[in-house]
């Protein structure tokens, strides 16, 4: 994967984060190229979830700038544009009370699209093989149907950076198993992802570039073949 | 005990006979309930939100004066409407005293906190988790803030509710800045305290009985727009 900053998808730089007067994110420097999956991995506490929030826009740091293919991110109001760009699954989504339906379309509307929305969202459900719970209320869903409904909601929206936080947390095998195929194939697509994980085992097979994260800092970066 | 029965009845009698002072009153009252209520909620609901998903400076001190505007004595609140809308008062040339705009005004006081505060407590009380899932699938504020709204809807439908429930019940602000005239600002709890102290209490018990039934209404209403 090359570091050139010119291939940068999105760039980190000095980034800061604080929470109760404890320094809970310190990125000196992190650049991400364009297509590629990239694995953050630590322990609990060690900034993996800041980090992605951060990524996402959802989380503005105290220091630091974020540049998303060269221009610099903001946040708020101002965001909205990064935002539709960067999209995040969270460890553990939280699905709008309604259909499965309704909850994939609620991207692509969101994004100000018009037409073809349902067939978006049956096609990304379908990638997650939810499709048969297409009219079941999302109430009703089992965590890891959530999970994936979720990761649909994502796939509906063709964002150009996935940022995954968590996906196989208090997830059976099968759909750890789903979730990697899912992955591969953003993969082939030629997808930019940002994925957390505490086993990063899991993610071998998709070689990876696995960051360690500790206390907020990122002490390696290697690349896993 | 006689009494209460033989006015009870001949109150339910005044109802079926379409007693005209009686619809009246009703109109008159469901025109201002409806007219505070859909102000109120224009004002409450935007601001309970914002209240709920923003800090800032004087918040706390903000939200004890809205608290502290839950309990204002309605009679209080008729009276500074008053000394605004009379004559001598800085909104003296608009002559919307004891006029039923008048009464609106004062109803808008009374029930803007209400909207506020319990919006404030339902937005409040919303899973943070949902916020962050409107805005990470790319939608606007308002995008989210009307997500955000119909998650909490049960929440917001009880706050026009407990708005129109006491808009429609007060008394002392809709005597004070309405002036209890026939057929024009004669509500239905106007009507029924000046009726009572007369000594009409078959006609007190018709109009509370209207009353009883335009909130009963409003709440099976409420409770269908629930399920939509």
């Amino acid at each position: 994967m090359s570091r050139n900053s010119e291939d940068a998808l999105i760039e980190l730089e000095g980034i800061k984060l604080g929470f109760q007067q404890r320094l809970i994110l310190d990125v000196e420097q992190l650049q991400i190229s364009q297509g590629g999956l990239t694995v953050l991995t630590g322990a609990n506490g060690a900034g993996k979830t800041s980090l992605l929030r951060v990524m996402a826009g959802l989380q503005e740091s105290d220091q630091g700038k974020i540049r998303f293919k060269g221009d610099t991110v903001s946040y708020g109001s101002q965001g909205l544009e990064h935002r539709r760009r960067v999209s995040m699954l969270h460890q553990e989504p939280y699905l709008f009370s309604g259909s499965v339906l309704k909850q994939v379309c609620y991207g692509p509307i969101s994004h100000g699209l018009n037409q073809g929305i349902e067939e978006k969202a049956r096609q990304a459900l379908e990638a997650v093989g939810c499709l048969g719970l297409v009219n079941r209320h999302t109430r009703q869903l089992s965590g890891g149907e959530k999970k994936r409904i979720a990761y649909a909601c994502l796939l509906a929206l063709d964002s150009e950076l996935l940022l995954l936080d968590e996906p196989t947390a208090q997830v059976d095998q099968e759909s750890s198993e789903k979730i990697r195929k899912l992955i591969q194939m953003q993969l082939d697509a030629g997808k930019t992802l940002v994925v957390s994980t505490h086993q990063p085992e899991w993610a071998k097979p998709l070689k990876p570039r696995l960051c360690m994260l500790e206390y907020g800092r990122i002490v390696s970066d290697t690349r896993w073949n | 005990m006689t009494f209460l029965f033989e006015g009870f009845l001949e109150g339910l009698q005044m109802v079926f006979q379409g007693n005209p002072a009686v619809y009246n009153a009703a109109w008159v009252t469901l025109k201002v309930s409806f007219g505070s209520t859909l102000i109120a909620s224009l004002i409450g609901l935007p601001l309970g939100y914002f209240l709920a998903s923003s800090s800032f400076r004087g918040k706390g001190f903000f939200t004890v004066l809205l608290q502290t505007l839950l309990g204002f004595p309605t009679v209080v609140i008729g009276l500074l409407v008053y000394g605004f809308l009379s004559r001598r008062g800085p909104f003296g040339f608009a002559d919307l005293l004891f006029t039923p705009s008048g009464i609106v005004i004062g109803l808008v006081i009374l029930a803007f906190p209400i909207t506020t505060m319990f919006t404030m407590t339902a937005v409040s009380g919303i899973d943070p988790r949902a916020r962050e899932m409107a805005l990470t699938l790319g939608a606007s504020r308002q995008r989210t803030a009307w997500t955000l709204f119909k998650e909490v809807r049960f929440g917001l439908i009880s706050a026009l509710l407990a708005s129109f429930g006491r808009v429609a019940s007060e008394v002392g602000i809709a005597i004070m800045l309405g002036g209890n005239i026939e057929g024009y600002t004669r509500t239905l709890t106007t009507a029924i305290a000046l009726e009572s102290m007369k000594g009409e209490f078959g006609f007190g018990i018709a109009l509370g009985l209207v009353l009883l039934t335009l909130i009963f209404i409003t709440a099976l209403l409420s409770r269908y727009v629930q399920k939509l």
